[in-house]
Formats: structure tokens, C-alpha cells, sequence
């Protein structure tokens, strides 16, 4: 079922609407109940709007909406975003719905780089070290994967998701051997990690994914028009005009660029940016500047619906949010695969 | 002067050589078809022209300008390809895929929507695509596909359309209803039309120029009654054909036997 173009400008405004919704739910939601008339006043508060006073709420409200509660749910947006908008980008330019942003060796090589800023101890300088040491780590796999899969100044598309393959296992293999020579507080921190969550994120970590994912989902959205015509092949795409090369790296590069600083301030969060693609897809159609936009905004109330869900369950603990999108994500991914067999795509 | 026209040009894949110095000359307004046996380089040929595969050595020029010298745009308002059989996404309907054709003709900062819109209505009203244009193309028979395709290629407003193959996979009236819009296409806007044919019937009932090739090379080109005849099949396909004429007037011709060489 797709929804037909004239509606679709409109669906891409409900999704926004849900969105925001789904945003103010998350800040309700917690283990410290707080009424949603205190919660409006701290962020009309420190918002420096009109008509909010000091005394409308305690300290410690403040304290959990404004520095618990917004930047965590700030990161989620970011992240979900960014995994949605990449996922659409990588699943277009492999012309494979299975493809997701980590397919290119984006995760594992944040995971290896990670690991390294652990097992070197370097995490307690500072809040910045894992994050850059991820990020850094994301980038190399990329790079080292598309290296492996130029052949003469081409990249065919084939080659290029087997190289990812054999780079994420390197890495992999690397991380778990890095592991063994670890104690278990380290262990901990690696943990922590490696099951992607939105819990204990400040706003020093929005600041840090703020202008990477920002920056990077607007320059995607302004290629989606030349995503359309990648995806028709490369003898096509050249025969109406396009630079074929040069457009593949360049959204790839944005694409994992985008993803790197999402997951380098997260952790891995599986399953978003190969799922909510999917399902934009099927709901408004293969125009990427329709499903790139639905995918970001999805890829954010997906997260976050996750996150607020994993909060709520089983009180007062938590389920981190890479263990909430796997356990929603991988009963769906099974019946996209039957379904896949049943029908081409 | 041809308005495409190849000098001399040799096209290696991966070091072998597919093409050894051919010469070729595209007539304006015309329909030329290219024909020879399976991997004598008929499509490589085509995608040169294209510029789609880079010439090793040699030169072609249009409108004698070097095509190397064209944007990637400007070259694609002027030149549309139709590669075999493209792979093109199930979910796609006739008239996203004719919008694609008006990439070239778009930029960053300027896009004519109005322009736009009349060009896909016209592209697909030439091939005949105005009532399909909501269907899915996973929906389409492979004769509608083909001419979704052809309605893309359009929409680019080329003057020169280069085929490889459009009949293949197509049943006979599917065929010719494929050869009758391009003869049409031809005739009714001038659009010069290349195609590389398999089926050397269709090269003589519709085309105006012929290039024959074999094993990289051109063995003849001309117009095609006086280039096509038993001789030169039995030399370059090796098999013997009898001459029939068709009630339209134009020669067919039927292979009857094999010939093998001699060693």
C-alpha cells in the first residue's frame, strides 16, 4: 500500500506531529513522577518564555526534566534520526532492503575504536575520549572498506557489501580479542557500550551529535533527488547524466559520517536503520525525497518510543534502548524475510 | 559529417580488446541499426557513443565536438541511451520513472516545474504511456516496460536515441509495435535513432543505415538493401539465407542452413 503522492506531503506533517508527541511523552515518562503542568513550566522556564515562574517547580523537578530527561531525549531524536536517514540513503545505493548504515563497517569499527579507548584507560580523562575514539574508529573501517573495494578508480556495489562484511568481522574478531585482556570493570564500560542506550546522556553529548547529524541529514535530503536516479543502476544513471561515482561516494561518506557521530555519543543501536526505512517505503513509496524525510522523522519516534517503552516496563529498572529496538526489530526483520521469499522485492 | 561520428576508436575491458579502430558515421535524422553476431562488440560500440565506456584510443565527436568535452549534463539533453533490459525498482511508477528523465535538466538552484510536467506528459504521451502512468512497473508487460523506458529516454529531449536491443524478451507484435513507435519517434520529430538489432528483418524494414560488424571490427555499413546481402550474411553470420519480398515491398529474408567453414 502506498500512500499517493498528493497525500504524502501531508503524511510527512502527521508523522512531525507524532513526532513532537511522541517527544513530550518521553520527557512525561520516568520513575519520578512528575505532573505534566511542572513539566510545561520547566521547559517554559528555561526556555526564557513569558508567563513561567521559579516557583512553579522544585529543584529537583528541574533537575530531572531539564538535566535528565531533555538531553535524553534530545540524543534520541539526533540518533534515530540519523540511523533512520542513513538507512534509507545505504538501502537505495545498495539497492538492497536489507541494508542498513552498519553495512559498510560503521558500527563495528565505532565498537573497535571504543574498546581501544578503554583498553588504553583513557576513558576517565575525559567524557569526549570514547566518543572520539569511536568516531575516529568508525571512520577508518569505512575508509579501509571502500579502499578494499576500489578497483580501478570503480566500485562495484557487490564488492563493496562483501568488503564491509570482511572488515566487520576483522574488527569484530579484533574487539573480542582486545576483551579477553580485560578486567571486569573494563568489561563493564565495554558492555555499557555495546548495547547502544540513551540513559546518563547529558547535553554535552547533544552538543556533540547536534551539528554532525543536523548538518549530515540536510546535505541527505538535498541529494535525495540524485538518490532517485543511483538507484535505476549505473549505466542509467550516467545515460541521463549523473556523475555516478562521484554521487555513490559522496552519499555513502555523508551517510556513514551521519552514523558515526549518532552511535559514537549512543552506543550500537541496531535494527532502526534497517527497519524504519522499510517501512516508509512501503508506506510512502521509493521517492527518496518523500522517504528520506519519513525515515529521519520515523527513525526519531521510533528511538524514542523504544526508550520511553524499556523505562516503563518492568520499574524501577531499565531496559536499554539497543535491547528494546532489537527485541521489536527482529521479529519484524524475520517476517520481512519470509516475506521476501514468498515475493521478489 | 554524421552528427555522432567515431574515428578510428579502440575500446579495451579489463586488457582485452573489444574493438579495434572503428570508424562509424551516425547520419542526422535517420534510423541506423547495428548489427553482427553475439559478441562482436555491437553493444560496446553503442555504449562508447554514449560515453558511457571510455575509448582507449580514437575519437568521437558530436556535432563535431569531441564528446569528452560535454558536461555530463548537456551531453544527456543531447543524447539518451536505452541499455538492454534495464533492472529498474519494482515500486516505481511509469511516471516516476519518466520524471528521472528530466534530470539533465534540472540544477541545484533552477528547476522548471511547469516545464517538467508538460515534457513528461509529452514523453508519455508519445509512447503511448498516458493511460499506464500510475501503474507500478513490476505491473507492466515487457513491452510497456520498454516503452516506459522509451518515454524516459524522451523526457531527457534528446535529438539522438541509442537502443541495445529494444525488441529482446518481446513478442512479435510486441516488437513491432516497439519498431513502429521508433520509426514513428523518427519520422514525426526528427529524432535520430541508433539501435543495435539482432533480428536483421527489422534492420532492413525499418532502418536507413546499417552498420555491419564482426569481431570488433566494421565489416560494412551503407544502406541497407544494397549493404545486406546473401554474401555478406554467409560471411559474417556464416549462414545461408533466401531472399523472399514482403508485400510492403521491402526484401526478407529467411536463414535456411548453417555454413560451416571449411579447415
Amino acid at each position: 500500500m502506498i500512500v499517493k503522492k498528493d497525500y504524502s506531503k501531508i503524511v510527512i506533517l502527521v508523522l512531525a506531529v507524532l513526532l513532537f508527541f511522541v517527544a513530550f511523552a518521553s520527557l512525561f515518562f520516568g520513575q519520578i513522577e512528575i505532573p505534566i503542568k511542572n513539566t510545561f513550566s520547566v521547559i517554559g522556564y528555561q526556555l526564557g518564555l513569558p508567563f513561567f515562574d521559579k516557583s512553579d517547580f522544585t529543584q529537583e523537578q528541574l533537575a530531572v526534566i531539564w538535566y535528565i530527561r531533555m538531553p535524553r531525549m534530545l540524543v534520541g531524536m539526533l540518533v534515530g534520526a540519523a540511523l533512520g536517514i542513513a538507512g534509507g540513503v545505504m538501502q537505495g545505493i545498495f539497492g538492497n532492503p536489507l541494508a542498513d548504515p552498519g553495512i559498510i563497517g560503521v558500527s563495528s569499527g565505532a565498537a573497535t575504536g571504543a574498546v581501544f579507548s578503554i583498553a588504553l584507560g583513557l576513558t576517565a580523562e575525559s567524557m569526549f575520549v570514547m566518543p572520539a575514539f569511536a568516531f575516529i574508529g568508525a571512520v577508518c573501517a569505512v575508509a579501509f572498506t571502500v579502499f578494499l573495494s576500489m578497483r580501478h578508480g570503480k566500485i562495484p556495489v557487490m564488492t563493496l557489501l562483501l568488503a564491509g562484511v570482511a572488515v566487520s568481522m576483522l574488527l569484530g574478531a579484533i574487539t573480542s580479542g582486545l576483551l579477553t585482556f580485560m578486567n571486569e570493570q573494563k568489561l563493564q564500560q565495554y558492555l555499557f557500550w555495546m548495547v547502544g542506550g540513551l540513559d546518563s546522556r547529558r547535553w554535552e553529548h547533544v552538543y556533540m551529535a547536534l551539528g554532525p547529524v543536523v548538518v549530515g541529514t540536510i546535505l541527505l535530503l538535498f541529494l535525495a533527488r540524485h538518490l532517485n536516479i543511483l538507484v535505476l543502476g549505473d549505466t542509467e544513471a550516467k545515460a541521463v547524466g549523473m556523475p555516478v561515482m562521484f554521487y555513490r561516494m559522496t552519499l555513502l561518506f555523508i551517510a556513514a559520517m551521519t552514523t558515526a557521530a549518532s552511535v559514537c555519543v549512543s552506543g550500537n543501536i541496531g535494527f532502526v536503520g534497517l527497519i524504519v526505512p522499510h517501512m516508509m517505503r512501503m508506506l510512502v513509496g521509493p521517492d527518496h525525497r518523500l522517504l528520506l524525510p519519513a525515515s529521519a522523522i520515523v527513525g526519531a519516534i521510533f528511538l524514542l518510543f523504544c526508550d520511553s517503552l524499556g523505562r516503563i516496563i518492568i520499574p524501577p529498572a531499565e531496559i536499554r534502548v539497543g535491547i528494546m529496538t532489537a527485541l521489536i526489530g527482529t521479529p519484524y526483520f524475520l517476517y520481512l524475510l519470509r516475506r521476501m521469499q514468498k515475493q521478489d522485492f | 559529417m554524421g552528427v555522432i561520428n567515431a574515428n578510428n576508436i579502440t575500446v579495451e575491458l579489463s586488457n582485452k580488446i573489444i574493438l579495434k579502430g572503428i570508424n562509424l558515421e551516425i547520419p542526422v535524422g535517420k534510423v541506423t541499426a547495428i548489427i553482427g553476431p553475439n559478441g562482436c562488440g555491437k553493444s560496446t560500440t553503442l555504449k562508447a557513443l554514449a560515453r558511457i565506456i571510455p575509448c582507449a584510443s580514437g575519437k568521437i565527436t558530436y556535432d563535431g565536438k569531441d564528446i569528452k568535452t560535454f558536461s555530463h549534463k548537456e551531453f544527456a539533453k543531447r543524447l539518451a541511451i536505452l541499455t538492454q533490459s534495464p533492472q529498474s525498482p519494482a515500486d516505481l511508477t511509469v511516471k516516476d520513472l519518466v520524471e528521472l528523465g528530466r534530470f539533465p535538466h534540472r540544477s541545484w538552484w533552477k528547476r522548471n516545474a511547469q516545464e517538467d510536467e508538460q515534457c513528461v506528459e509529452w514523453a508519455l504521451k508519445q509512447a503511448s504511456m498516458r493511460h499506464m502512468r500510475n501503474r507500478l512497473l513490476s505491473t507492466l508487460s515487457g513491452g510497456e516496460r520498454q516503452r516506459a523506458w522509451i518515454a524516459m529516454a524522451l523526457a531527457q529531449k534528446p535529438q539522438v536515441l541509442l537502443l541495445d536491443e529494444p525488441t529482446t524478451y518481446l513478442d512479435i507484435s510486441h516488437q513491432l509495435e516497439v519498431m513502429k513507435l521508433l520509426s514513428r519517434l523518427n519520422k514525426e520529430l526528427g529524432l535520430t535513432v541508433v539501435m543495435v538489432l539482432h533480428d536483421i528483418n527489422h534492420a532492413l524494414q525499418y532502418s536507413d543505415y546499417i552498420a555491419v560488424m564482426k569481431k570488433g571490427e566494421m565489416v560494412a555499413a551503407g544502406e541497407p538493401r544494397a549493404t545486406i546481402g546473401s554474401d555478406l550474411l554467409r560471411e559474417v553470420f556464416r549462414v545461408k539465407v533466401d531472399t523472399f519480398v514482403g508485400s510492403n515491398g521491402l526484401p526478407a529474408l529467411l536463414p535456411v542452413d548453417l555454413i560451416y567453414e571449411k579447415n
